[in-house]
């Protein structure tokens, strides 16, 4: 198995789908860039590849009729992804950050999201928003969010939140060969680690939870970066005689209800720690579900490690402040243990 | 196979939660075979005997005559006699929690039988047996009560790479032993959940392990935190270290944010009502108690909690009419003259009449599915009749009257209420039934109102048959009469259609012919 | 008979069909039977009809929500129209759309669309669609004067021009956009000159003669299967009934449906045009068999079931 890079394994990813499938095409605004520019020199007629260096590459193999440059215009980005899907294509569009939702959400919340239901089960959507979610990169308040718990709420699309390279290839390909919308949520502190992926294709199914750490005493359920920080949480506990499981949803619609519940149900005590919104997040609906099903087997009320309920501040301090931290985290575990 | 085996409470059918040991048939130190009858337990439904699971050496009793168990619980301890004492001991320790939880706790738990619906999660008996401490994790290793045995057919290896199932369910396959290939996912994709593989161990012909419901520390929080920095009025900071109460666990509603004094004689009134209370408190009786405290046996409490839930849940009616015996007397004489070794009585003809009335209303031969708001309709009418016993009462059934001779129901309610009072029904022979009989006509009771049996939604008290004075087609005459009153589950049977089938029932029993058509 | 004669039949037949269709509704609306809210296109016939004679099956169109008549031209079946307008499980979305959702992808309709301004944006992706697959296939949108105000139809009209798209937008001009009029809430009060700023062909022409429509929209439709991008046709015809159906049309002046009705009535000017060629009763013989098919279509959609509870949970990822 290959060493790969986060954003390398995307990049695979789309690859190897496009090579796989001639009516996977990307939209988007600078997947190449440098159209029209002025610069003379040819190397540059691809000239960003993604503002963080994504799909580089990838229009320099599949030329521009598969790799489509766009105005900044997210509605007829998403409205046209949209429209194409539902004719023929299997369209992967990139709305960049995916704060932009905002600008053009009615093309995913109303339109999308719905053909299929709406038409009787006589349409078929099979449609990507690739975006960067997460904070940590003083962005600031509109290109640090994670909105994946708004897409959630919507029936009709399916929310992926990968953690891993090995993740991410394999949620990608299946998200493109799904027949549902797909909002697909990378988070932009994860683009640099690395871990081993298979070169060939695979597909992991969705709503298959992963458990990155096995463990008797408490559950940590954590999606994308947050995972990364609940396994040191554990390790650093595990020295101590305190034995942490961190189950990773990896796609929170369709989630693994199975794979949180049985977790839960075995420790007894739960930490969740969620990067969306203090209210009404993704950590609001798994406490729901664990305090509705799982009840009887709790020894410690619930706990929610979130950000606070303001915007994402840009200060560094600030900014750290409101990331959900490992300290947090850890503090947290210790509540539960208390309890 | 472990060395040290325990013998458990058996589960006899699907509504049995606990059983009380009336008597052991074997001594400790006895040895004995598999299918021995060891000893007797008494039900809130049946006394029957217990036959020995498997061979040994009953090595201690641990469960006295008289003791009353949950389903599992541990009755004694079998183990080869070269066994030390202490280990036994040890054993009987490990299983002492489970054996002294009290029985409401033990009924709240999930029943392995009455399984929850498939999204229900349910740990895996290891972890669940695991004391809450997590240092003393490690040694939680010891059997937990009834433990799980899983069946020979699902016994194997599972081929991780193969199976598609959750991490819970590979661990516990792999703990016991299991091919998860051989168990059926119920999950998206065909996914094998913790859920599929206890359903599979018990379809098999397996059973779980007893799992033990969370014990909720209910008693307001106690934090450790330091709580010097927590802002409060100086007398809540001294009254706080004279109660003993931490600032962290009080809610702040002073001035500024600040805890004040009453939140902390809040918090330490809460930690008060939640003491325990003393013992004896419970179970005290004046010394000069003129009565004396018999606690109520399970069949007792079986009957308080059954009619008690009827009583508060099915709103009631009743409805009466006389019946004019005459016919049915005639035809009973005529019968017990006829037909050798035959004895029907005026129930027995009843028993057929009310069978017969059913299928004439069928809307009256239902249960109610209070939990799922359904009404179950049989094609059978299967008639309960109470039979009273010295320790309480007992409905056997007698199954599809409507199909049966009456010489059959007579035989039938003969051999039922014979088993019935030597305490030997077999639970298929009480549970269920469609509609409900009581008949008090022989102590002489003229007419009483009945309390219907759930699910069951009607039953039919009848009084003593009698000679009335009656006007008797337009003349003073002298006839033996009974009355009967219908009580009848509002919920499902209204007015009109509970007349009905006493108008039926009324027909029958005055043109008894009429129901060997 | 003339192919000629038999397409212009076949014209007038399309748009006798929306008018007996909507004239239906606006009947059996007050009977109770039809749930939630219809809004009809009766006024508007030549402008579809007008659009679709051009097309087929293979090309799409996107609607808005007065949809109705854009499928019919579209060639939607009538029955199965009028099953899912009365909400049961033989309509064309299975009782899951109703008016404001009628689609049928077989036949190239992408759906009636309740958001104003919802189809432009969808409509440039199916030209994506037949662009990239080399169909030889093109996108018509359907928006009014009302959604011709939204950012999203401009995104949509912009990128259809920069990426070179086979699309059509048209833009339905009938005056109002709910209640509120056209000289009002459209600043330029020039859709189709609003188009032209974008860089496109663009026309203005009288929606209420078929044949005005049939050739400028003609003339842009062979412009985008020849590669040539997209263009923008801006129709102006005249809404006889009012936003919805139950709207008491208060902003409207005295006589002025009466003045419609006698005056801009698109089938009428289309039988006035072809009475030299075509004779009164070949006319009024596809009126009676129009007649029959809505009657037929009516009764059978009162008859059918509804859909089963059941299938309230299909059609859509739901267990979670």
């Amino acid at each position: 198995m290959a060493i790969r890079t986060y954003r390398e394994a995307v990049r695979e990813a789309l690859a190897q789908e496009m090579e796989h499938d001639p009516r996977v095409v990307l939209i988007g605004e600078d997947l190449c860039g440098g159209q029209a520019g002025s610069s003379p020199l040819e190397k540059n007629k691809e000239a960003l590849g993604g503002v963080l260096g994504v799909t580089k590459g990838l229009w320099t193999q599949f030329g521009s009729s598969r790799v489509i440059d766009t105005p900044i215009t997210e509605s007829a980005i998403v409205g046209m992804a949209a429209g194409a899907a539902v004719t023929g294509l299997r369209p992967v569009a990139e709305l960049m950050f995916m704060d932009f939702f905002g600008v053009c959400h009615d093309m995913l919340y109303n339109q999308a999201a719905k053909f299929r239901y709406m038409f009787g089960g006589r349409a078929k959507t099979p449609l990507v928003i690739r975006g960067m979610i997460g904070a940590g990169y003083s962005a600031a308040a509109q290109h640090s969010q994670s909105p994946y718990n708004i897409f959630a709420t919507t029936p009709g699309l399916k929310v992926v939140v990968p953690s891993t390279p090995y993740d991410i290839k394999g949620l990608l390909i299946q998200s493109i060969r799904d027949d549902d919308p797909v909002v697909f949520c990378e988070h932009k502190a994860l683009y640099d680690i690395k871990g081993e992926v298979p070169e060939e294709s695979y597909t992991i199914p969705f709503g298959v939870a992963n458990y990155t750490r096995e463990g008797t005493d408490v559950t940590i359920i954590a999606l994308a970066a947050m995972v990364h920080k609940a396994n040191a949480v554990a390790d650093k506990l595990a020295k101590e005689g305190i034995s942490v499981e961190v189950v990773d949803p990896r796609t929170i619609s369709p989630l693994d209800e199975e794979g949180i519940l049985e977790s839960v149900s075995s420790t007894g005590r739960v930490v969740i720690v969620d990067e969306s919104a203090a209210r009404f997040g993704f950590a609001h609906d798994v406490a729901a579900l664990i305090a509705s099903q799982a009840f009887h087997f709790l020894k410690a009320p619930i706990v929610m490690v979130t950000p606070p309920h303001t915007p994402v501040p840009f200060s560094p301090p600030l900014e750290q402040a409101w990331i959900p931290s490992v300290d947090r985290i850890e503090a947290a575990v210790r509540q539960v243990m208390e309890a | 196979m472990s060395a040290i085996q325990g013998i458990e409470v058996p589960k006899w059918g699907l509504s049995m939660e606990e059983g009380t040991l009336s008597n052991w048939l074997i001594a400790e130190g006895d040895s004995f075979k598999a299918h021995q009858e060891i000893c007797e337990i008494e039900t809130s439904k049946i006394s029957n005997v217990m036959e020995a699971p498997f061979d040994g050496v009953l090595r201690r009793i641990v469960a006295k005559p008289g003791e009353t168990l949950p389903v599992g619980g541990l009755l004694g301890v079998v183990a080869d006699a070269s066994v030390p004492d202490a280990e036994i001991d040890a054993f009987i320790a490990s299983r002492s929690q489970t054996n002294g939880a009290p029985a409401p706790a033990v009924a709240a738990a999930p029943s392995p039988a009455a399984a929850p619906p498939a999204s229900a999660p349910k740990a895996d008996a290891p972890a669940a047996a695991q004391a809450s401490r997590p240092s003393e994790s490690t040694q939680a290793s010891v059997e937990p009560a009834g433990a799980t045995q899983v069946p020979q057919p699902l016994l194997g290896k599972t081929d991780a790479g193969s199976v598609f199932a959750t991490p819970h369910a590979l661990r516990l396959a792999n703990e016991l032993g299991i091919d998860l290939g051989k168990v059926n996912g119920s999950g998206r994709g065909g996914r094998i959940s913790l859920q599929d593989l206890e359903n599979a161990i018990v379809s098999q012909g397996g059973r779980l392990a007893t799992r033990q419901p969370v014990r909720r520390n209910a008693g307001p929080p106690r934090s450790r935190a330091d709580d010097s920095r927590i802002p409060a009025t100086p007398l809540a900071r001294r009254l706080a270290v004279k109660l003993g109460v931490n600032l962290n666990d009080c809610r702040a509603t002073g001035s500024h944010g600040r805890v004040c004094q009453a939140d902390v004689e809040l918090v330490h009134h809460a930690r008060q009502e939640n003491l325990p209370a003393p013992q004896q408190a419970l179970v005290h009786v004046p010394d000069n108690s003129s009565f004396g405290t018999q606690p109520l046996s399970a069949m007792r409490r079986a009957i308080a909690a059954r009619l008690q839930e009827s009583k508060r849940n099915a709103p009631h009616y009743r409805l009466t009419v006389d019946l004019d015996l005459e016919r049915m007397l005639s035809l009973r004489q005529e019968i017990n003259a006829s037909v050798p070794g035959v004895k029907v009585s005026v129930n027995d003809l009843l028993i057929k009449a009310c069978a017969q009335a059913l299928l004439k209303v069928p809307d009256v031969n239902v249960q109610y599915d209070e939990a799922s708001q359904s009404i179950r309709r049989y094609a059978d009418a299967d008639i309960a009749v109470a039979v009273a016993l010295p320790a309480g009462l007992i409905t056997p059934i007698v199954r599809a009257a409507n199909r049966k001779s009456i010489a059959e129901i007579s035989e039938e309610m003969h051999r039922l209420a014979t088993k019935a009072k030597a305490g030997t029904l077999k639970p298929d022979e009480f549970q269920g039934g469609t509609f409900s009989l009581s008949n008090l006509g022989m102590l002489g009771v003229r007419q009483f109102d009945a309390i219907i049996n759930p699910p069951q939604a009607a039953i039919l008290a009848i009084g003593a048959g009698e000679q009335r004075v009656v006007v008797h087609e337009g003349e003073i005459a002298i006839r033996n009469q009974v009355t009967v009153s219908l009580s009848c589950d509002h919920r499902v049977i209204d007015g009109a259609l509970g007349a009905t089938f006493l108008q039926e029932l009324k027909r029958l029993v005055q043109a008894p012919t009429l129901m060997l058509a | 008979m003339s192919q000629d004669k038999q397409k212009l039949l076949h014209a007038y037949r399309k748009m006798r069909e929306i008018r007996t269709f909507e004239e239906r509704l606006h009947k059996e609306n007050t009977t109770g039977e039809i749930p939630g809210f219809i809004h009809l296109y009766s006024g508007e016939e030549a402008i579809a009809v007008g659009v679709c004679e051009h097309l087929s099956d293979q090309d799409y169109i996107g609607s808005t929500h007065r949809g109705h008549g854009h499928c019919i031209a579209k060639g939607c079946d009538i029955r199965g129209m009028m099953a899912e307008i009365f909400g049961k499980e033989t309509g064309l979305c299975r009782g899951k759309g109703g008016s404001m959702h009628i689609a049928d992808l077989s036949k190239g309709m992408l759906g009636a669309n309740a958001i104003v301004g919802g189809a432009p944006p969808l409509v440039i992706g199916a030209s994506l669609t037949a662009k990239t697959l080399g169909t030889g296939g093109v996108g018509v949108s359907f928006t009014g004067d009302g959604g011709s105000n939204q950012g999203l139809v401009f995104e949509a009209m912009n990128m259809a021009v920069v990426l070179k798209l086979p699309t059509i937008f048209v833009f339905e001009n009938n005056g109002y956009g709910e209640g509120t009029g056209h000289d009002y809430a459209v600043g330029s009060r020039d859709i189709a000159g609003r188009a032209a700023g974008f860089g496109m062909p663009s026309v203005k022409v009288d929606g209420t003669d078929f044949f005005a429509v049939h050739e400028a929209v003609g003339e842009a439709i062979r412009r985008a299967r020849e590669g040539g991008g997209p263009s923008a046709i801006e129709a102006i015809a005249y809404r006889w009934h009012g936003h919805f159906e139950g709207d008491p049309m208060l902003y409207r002046a005295d006589g002025e449906v009466e003045r419609l009705r006698a005056e801009k009535d698109p089938l009428k000017i289309f039988r006035a045009q072809l009475g030299k060629q075509i004779a009164d009763a070949e006319f009024d013989a596809i009126d009676a068999e129009v007649e029959a098919l809505v009657d037929e279509a009516v009764a059978k959609a009162r008859a059918d079931s509804y859909p089963p509870v059941e299938n309230l949970l299909t059609d859509v990822y739901v267990s979670y």
